[in-house]
């Protein structure tokens, strides 16, 4: 009678819901394990609310969870009892139900005096449920370890027998265990005795080892599959669209109850769910922390985070597990909150029983504060004044003075270019330093981060002008570019994609080469960029052109005109955008507190959860919601207290390393140590006379600028005059080098590139480019820079106002060919010494551009040509100074001009006054002429400080500069060139200094930004005393304060 | 595969196995230690894998002790013996196989009397491995009716051509060609048959394969009467084809064991023994004056041999180029000569069949490295693309005929002198694995992975009959 009252109760209940208070059930069986502390329980929560078993091998995992009054969450599914209703429609099997015939029934799960009910529905049971090859065998492969890179998963398979990593390629994976090798490893007529069994198994030799058991769940998924013939799935099989995991994204749990089973669910794209627990793969990212195995259950082992990576095909989920555990002698300090940083920081600490360090000196926050804003130590005065600066907030108030000083932008900047290829090589003549200017005049405007963003994704033109078009000249390739691209501002290395789908990231190899589609219609030409309205990528394996990345509508063509780069950065500043402004937000974090709260900063992954998720969250909105002003976000950081906090730390926080309880001490940067060394010996003069030059000329440039801006209506009308004056205007000629040949009649037959398609702006075969010769003046004759054997070609552009004829007048040693708009004019290809005027040609121009190209053959010794025009439509042909390209752009109406277009206009207006090009070259001059590496737009690379991890700049990772320590610094710092040289001739300056105290004082400030202890006043005192020759006592002097630990490092 | 039906004239008189099996009563170790051994030890303690240090392969690794130094067996004394008391280990992290299955507890009683008998190993090879000395493993009877289809890997018309050979799962299917009725089920023999030939007075089938990763076995059974078929050889991994000599004189295996072996075939005596490839032997062909063996493989490379010895004559390298047309690395799936002249045709992964000769293909094989590029040209083979987009499985030349079966389910015929296309068999759905063709009645026999037989006339190109190979 009450078991009769206690279901009819317990059926009106809602399924799987708590149920506080209720009569315990009469249940018979014995708990699995101890129920603990099942008493205090305040609710009990059942997942998956219901239960549906819509097929014969259906089955789903149940995770119970139990609530305590003190808010401790326990993973209680191993001691509840689990008891089914109507045993006769499905069964418990460990924490799982499996189907046993069609029908309802209800499963209790009780704990103590708690209980609840799932419904369960059983279906499906008379009909067939065959093995899935794509969404089944392929999924225990990846578990069981078979397609890993290191085994099967290998470009070339082991032992001759080859899968796609991860599975990536299943048609290619159904090949090789069907029919492939003979048909050898699959025998479906006797499946237990298949290869692809007994080979894992090792009841055949297995150099992979043991890699599968009976009792795994792979063996029934890959014995059932092989039983039912070993086939592939009919074309329109049903794909894994979404992964969902219990418990979802994170869990918090209490040592010593660290156990916790998931549950994993697939969608499929025909809407159906499966729970997929037992073939899914489970990886931890932090083995001392958690251990997880095979059936997903998951096992801390020490108070610390880490995720577990839950793999299905090519979806990857993680849960992030926070382990808590109560210390002995911890008790929380309530340690004071500046802003709302402090008090996110703050929580995670108490919870994870890290104590925060007390707030720092003002020595130490100085000299930190300006390390990190403006990449230079303090000068003597201004510690000095900040020591004795009272006011309570003038923390806050240095903070902003760095922020609106020069040294700031260029500093930061610096750390952009690093990432950027600013080097020489990859941009070549002077390109690096405007690309870097450019990047700091960004800073010094403070310029929004996605207005920054779009202007340097969408930029084209000549880097000359244009100076972010430097970052697409700078990468060679497209790929190379999706890579950067996403590992700048996405936070991904998405490069293990290009081949295969990434081992640890939901990124595939369609994503990849969607990212490469966006840079398909550009094309770099010396220091151009031009968009270009064709090109597409395609998949390496399918063939299939990719739609690229940010295109709103995933149906739309591929082939729709339009600069993708400009979709691309609209979808990225979108606000909703999930990488953008975390990212970046993440970046500036970790440049200040020397670590990201996801670290590495440049790569996010859901494997590799951030430390503090709340804080960055809280960063990410703070920095959109302040119109992803940079500036905004750095003085927020500064003035927080856990910014501030002293790098010391007690028994309480020595081993915290990622939730930021106290400030991690770092070496100084290469280039912050090289300008160290050199302020605080005196050997090179406060940076404050140079930066002051650099801002004052960089205001006077922008005013130039401006000025130029508001003539620029005036300037492109008065050329557009000039230009309705010339009926037929030439270029410069442009020389394409030599194509070597010794033989001369195979030089003569031979049709190099520039006769098979004429593109003066386009790169040529070999390291040949066409390069101009405004030297070469009309009417002599010029002698080739190269004296070679071969072919050597000329060409120019002539512009002409109508359609006319014109005479023109050739010479040349060897022979000559002539071609106008790709029509042969003139064929002497005869061996001959050169003469003025030795073939005169009347040739037919057409309206606009014409291209004219000589073929000019050498078989030794002298070899160049002559020209010169002798009419155009019967009138003597007079130069002008304006160029042909000027010209043509110059032809189109005003309303038509492209942007680009516009830019080289504009360019070319500036180049013509000499005032701007004369302020811009001193202006480039002055950044790189100043001492400070952290202040120069592209550092000069010495031992010194490739010693001490200088990045070359040929990468966008942060990884490229390195931070570990090695004997080369050590003994760069005890006796290197530099620091001997640096302290023998700063020793000068200090010998002003008569009595020992300034002396002492003067070095201590400079160096440590603090004034020495009287421990240290007395011994130095004492050894300056000592030592008779002043002058090697100050240099010895120099050199101990360098070799501090507290000089060398940021702390 | 045999290319070509019937050649072998003289009668077997008798296979010699070596028999070292022990006698009655006492345990023989290769009888019924090394089974148990091989089959659950081997897989880390054997060839490949040496956890412990220790191996089980040989009878000098079972006498050395692993990393503990402990003795493996102490005759006489199982208690002492590890090989014993790590069978009944209670705690799986020390019982083997670890973290497995136990071995069973009527085999862990064989392992201890024998080894309380005095672990005797008779007269058994101490350096060869034990798993090469064992007796032919005896064969289950097949299942009266497949619940899957079983793939054909062998056909062979008998020498009148009225019947047909088909390989099955453990036994051999004999069907009337002319009403394509199962006559006869040939049983306990190799799990799968991987190559079939009859004798010339059509009364025995010769037949090689095995188990794949495991075992290989070449025999051979009488049609009729009742005696169990005879085995010749065994093998470390399954036999994949099986050549006759032209006389009849000569047999010839070539294994995934990487071995090829050669036979007397009137007493099944082992001539000579072969081991040049580094990956499986898929194919064996006598040259037309049985000078010459090629045996083609997965390693890219066909080794021509003396056929009296063995010796390598040349290795033909068309299969793997750097230069030119057909560059890459192709597995060799296919090797038969033509009946007539001294030409060889050769084919697997890549778009083309290679045509070519022993002797030119050594006089080409220059040791300059660079030969190749230097004249990046084919040599003398002749390349015909065949447009299947699979491999080549099989290839029959029989006068101025060729057939190539191919993975796209295509048999294509091409005439030997011309190069021409001739025409193609088109009918099966699955790869083609198996093909043999019967001149005098102009018959083609294909057999397909999907376990469908289809006989074919060449003077028409027509199917004449297509069915499931499976009993009924």
């Amino acid at each position: 009678m009450s078991a009769l009252l206690s279901f009819l109760i317990t059926v009106t209940r809602v399924w799987g819901c708590v149920l506080a208070g209720a009569n315990p059930a009469q249940v018979d069986e014995t708990p699995r394990a101890v129920e603990s502390g099942a008493a205090d329980l305040e609710r009990i929560d059942v997942y998956p609310a219901s239960v549906e078993l819509k097929s014969a091998r259906s089955q789903v995992q149940l995770v119970v969870t139990g609530y305590f009054p003190d808010g401790e969450v326990r993973d209680i599914t191993d001691v509840v009892r689990l008891k089914i209703e109507a045993p006769q429609f499905a069964e418990v099997v460990g924490s799982s139900l499996i189907p046993r015939a069609d029908g309802q029934t209800q499963l209790k799960v009780v704990y103590g005096a708690r209980q609840a009910q799932v419904q369960v529905t059983v279906s499906g049971q008379g009909g067939a449920d065959p093995v899935k090859f794509q969404t089944e065998v392929l999924a225990v492969l990846t578990k069981q370890g078979c397609n890993a890179g290191s085994c099967h998963g290998a470009p070339e398979g082991k032992g001759g027998f080859a899968l796609s990593m991860l599975a990536y390629a299943p048609h290619n994976d159904a090949q090789s265990l069907i029919r492939d090798g003979h048909a050898r490893r699959t025998t479906p007529i006797q499946p237990e005795e298949s290869l692809l069994l007994r080979k894992p198994m090792l009841r055949v030799p297995h150099v992979g080892g043991k890699r599968l058991r009976k009792t795994d769940a792979a063996w029934q998924v890959l014995t059932d599959w092989i039983s039912a013939g070993a086939k592939q799935d009919a074309a329109d099989s049903p794909t894994c669209v979404q992964l969902t995991v219990y418990p979802p994204r994170a869990r918090v749990l209490r040592l010593p109850h660290g156990r916790q089973q998931l549950s994993v669910q697939a969608v499929f794209s025909d809407g159906s769910i499966r729970d997929v627990t037992p073939i899914a793969t489970f990886t931890s990212t932090n083995l001392e922390v958690v251990t997880v195995d095979a059936k997903g259950l998951v096992t801390g082992h020490k108070r610390g985070m880490a995720a577990i990576t839950v793999r299905y095909l090519s979806l990857v989920e993680s849960v992030f597990f926070t382990f808590e555990q109560a210390l002995d002698g911890f008790e929380w300090n309530d340690p004071a909150e500046y802003n709302a940083i402090d008090r996110l920081v703050h929580t995670r600490l108490k919870q994870m029983q890290f104590r925060p360090s007390q707030i720092c000196d003002d020595s130490t926050f100085l000299r930190r504060l300006s390390l990190d804003l403006t990449g230079l130590l303090p000068t003597a005065a201004e510690t000095i004044a900040f020591l004795a600066d009272s006011t309570s907030d003038k923390r806050a108030r240095r903070v902003e003075q760095m922020l609106q000083s020069e040294e700031f932008a260029h500093f930061w900047a610096s750390k952009t270019a690093d990432l950027m290829r600013a080097n020489p090589t990859a941009m070549p003549d002077g390109r690096a330093q405007l690309f870097v200017e450019w990047l700091t005049d960004s800073l010094r405007r403070n310029q929004p981060f996605d207005q920054f963003t779009q202007e340097l994704l969408t930029a084209a033109g000549d880097a000359n002008s244009v100076a972010a078009a430097s970052y697409f000249l700078a990468i060679p390739d497209r790929e190379a570019l999706a890579e950067t691209t996403a590992q700048l501002f996405m936070g991904s290395r998405i490069n293990c994609a290009k081949c295969h789908n990434h081992p640890f990231e939901s990124w595939t190899q369609n994503d990849y080469y969607r990212i490469a589609a966006v840079f398909a219609r550009i094309k770099s030409a010396g220091s151009i960029l031009q968009l270009v309205d064709s090109g597409e990528v395609t998949h390496p394996a399918s063939g299939a052109i990719m739609r690229p990345w940010g295109a709103a509508q995933p149906t739309a063509p591929p082939h729709e005109p339009g600069d993708r780069r400009a979709v691309l950065a609209a979808w990225l500043t979108q606000p909703d955008n999930v990488y953008f402004s975390r990212v970046e937000a993440n970046r500036i974090w970790s440049h200040l507190l020397g670590r990201g709260i996801v670290h590495p900063v440049d790569d996010f992954r859901s494997s590799n959860p951030p430390a503090n998720p709340e804080l960055l969250d809280w960063l990410t909105t703070e920095f959109r919601g302040s119109g992803y002003d940079r500036k905004s976000l750095v003085r927020l950081i500064c003035n927080s207290a856990t910014y501030q906090r002293s790098a010391a730390t007690d028994s309480f926080n020595a081993a915290d390393t990622t939730l930021f309880s106290h400030y991690y001490a770092r070496r100084m940067t290469a280039e912050q140590l090289f300008d160290a060394v050199g302020y605080s010996t005196r050997t090179i003069p406060p940076i404050s006379i140079q930066i002051t030059e650099i801002r004052q000329q960089a205001e006077v440039l922008a005013n130039r600028t401006a000025e130029l801006d508001l003539e620029y209506e005036t300037w492109e009308a008065a050329q557009r005059e000039k230009l309705a004056s010339v009926e037929c205007n030439l270029s410069p000629w442009h020389y394409a080098g030599v194509f070597a040949e010794p033989n001369y009649e195979i030089a003569v037959s031979t049709a190099y590139a520039p006769e098979q398609a004429l593109d003066l702006l386009a790169p040529l075969p070999g390291d040949r480019r066409w390069t101009a010769h405004p030297d070469w003046v009309d009417g002599q004759q010029h002698a080739f820079p190269t004296a070679a054997p071969g072919s050597h070609y000329v060409a120019r552009m002539i512009m002409a106002a109508r359609p006319g004829k014109a005479v023109m007048s050739f010479g040349s040693d060897d022979g000559l060919r002539v071609w106008l708009n790709g029509k042969l004019q003139l064929d002497k290809p005869e061996r001959r010494g050169i003469s003025n005027d030795a073939d005169q040609i009347e040739v037919d121009l057409v309206q606009g551009a014409n291209l004219l190209l000589l073929k000019v053959l050498d078989a030794g010794g002298y070899t160049g040509f002559f020209y010169r025009q002798v009419s155009f439509d019967g009138h003597p042909v007079s130069p002008t100074e304006l160029s042909a390209e000027m010209t043509a752009i110059l032809r189109i109406v005003p309303a038509q001009l492209t942007s680009s277009a516009r830019l080289i206009l504009r360019n070319e207006q500036r180049k013509s006054d000499s005032r701007w090009t004369s302020l811009r070259q001193q202006q480039l001059q002055l950044s790189q002429l100043t001492a400070y590496h952290t202040q120069r737009a592209v550092p000069e690379q010495n031992d010194f400080l490739q010693a001490f991890g200088q990045p070359k700049r040929e990468s966008p990772c942060t990884c490229e500069r390195l931070g570990e320590p090695t004997i080369d610094q050590t003994l760069q710092i005890l006796n290197g060139d530099l620091v001997w040289s640096r302290t023998r001739d700063g020793l000068n300056s200090y010998l002003s200094f008569t009595d020992n105290e300034s002396l002492l004082n003067e070095i201590f400030l400079s160096a440590l930004a603090r004034l020495p202890q009287a421990d240290e006043r007395e011994k130095l005192t004492q050894y300056l005393h000592d030592h008779a020759n002043r002058a090697e006592a100050i240099q010895d002097l120099l050199w101990i304060i360098i070799n501090f630990q507290e000089f060398v490092f940021q702390h | 595969m045999f290319s070509v039906v019937f050649r072998l004239g003289l009668i077997l008189a008798v296979c010699h196995f070596s028999s070292r099996i022990g006698t009655a009563g006492e345990i023989s170790f290769l009888g019924q230690i090394a089974p148990i051994l091989t089959q659950r030890c081997l897989g880390c303690h054997g060839p490949l894998k040496a956890d412990g240090d220790l191996r089980l392969h040989t009878i000098d690794a079972i006498l050395t002790p692993g990393a503990s130094g402990v003795p493996t067996i102490r005759p006489g004394q199982p208690e002492q013996s590890e090989l014993w008391v790590r069978l009944i280990a209670e705690d799986e992290s020390v019982r083997m196989p670890q973290w497995d299955d136990p071995v069973s507890a009527t085999e862990i009683e064989l392992v201890k009397q024998w080894i309380a008998e005095g672990a005797d190993f008779a007269t058994a090879d101490h350096t060869a491995s034990i798993k090469s000395q064992m007796p032919p493993r005896i064969h289950p009877i097949s299942p009266s009716r497949y619940h899957v289809p079983v793939p054909v890997n062998a056909v062979a018309f008998s020498p009148d051509g009225t019947v047909l050979a088909v390989g099955g799962h453990h036994e051999i299917l004999i069907w009337d060609v002319a009403t394509t009725t199962l006559l006869r089920r040939l049983q306990r023999l190799p799990e799968r048959i991987q190559a079939l030939d009859w004798t010339m007075h059509g009364k025995r089938l010769f037949l090689a394969g095995g188990t794949p990763g495991d075992y290989g076995e070449l025999s051979f059974v009488n049609i009729e009467g009742e005696a169990p078929p005879v085995v010749c050889d065994t093998f470390d991994d399954i036999v994949l084809d099986v050549g006759v000599s032209r006389s009849g004189q000569q047999l010839v295996a070539a294994s995934a064991d990487r071995s090829v072996r050669c036979y007397g075939a009137s007493d099944g005596r082992k001539m000579w023994r072969s081991q040049l490839h580094s990956d499986f032997v898929t194919a064996v062909d006598f040259s037309h004056d049985d000078r010459f063996i090629a045996t083609g493989s997965t390693d890219f490379t066909i080794k021509v041999l003396h056929a009296e010895n063995g010796q390598l004559f040349t290795t033909y390298n068309g299969h793997q180029r750097q230069f030119g047309d057909y560059k890459g690395r192709f597995a060799i799936f296919a090797v038969a000569f033509s009946n007539t002249q001294p030409l060889a045709f050769s084919a697997g992964q890549g778009e083309a069949i290679r045509i070519w000769e022993p002797e030119k293909a050594q006089a080409e094989n220059g040791s300059a490295a660079d030969m190749e590029e230097r004249f990046s040209n084919a040599g003398h083979t002749k390349h015909l693309p065949h447009g299947s987009q699979r491999s080549v499985f099989q290839l029959r030349v029989y006068g101025n005929r060729l057939f190539a079966a191919t993975g796209d389910g295509v048999i294509k015929e091409y005439d030997t002198l011309t190069l021409s296309h001739i025409r193609d068999y088109v009918g099966h759905r699955d790869w083609i694995f198996a093909l043999d063709y019967h001149p005098l009645s102009g018959h083609l026999a294909t057999g397909s992975y999907d376990g469908e037989v289809r006989l074919w006339d060449v003077t028409t190109g027509e199917t004449i009959a297509a069915f499931a190979a499976r009993p009924q």
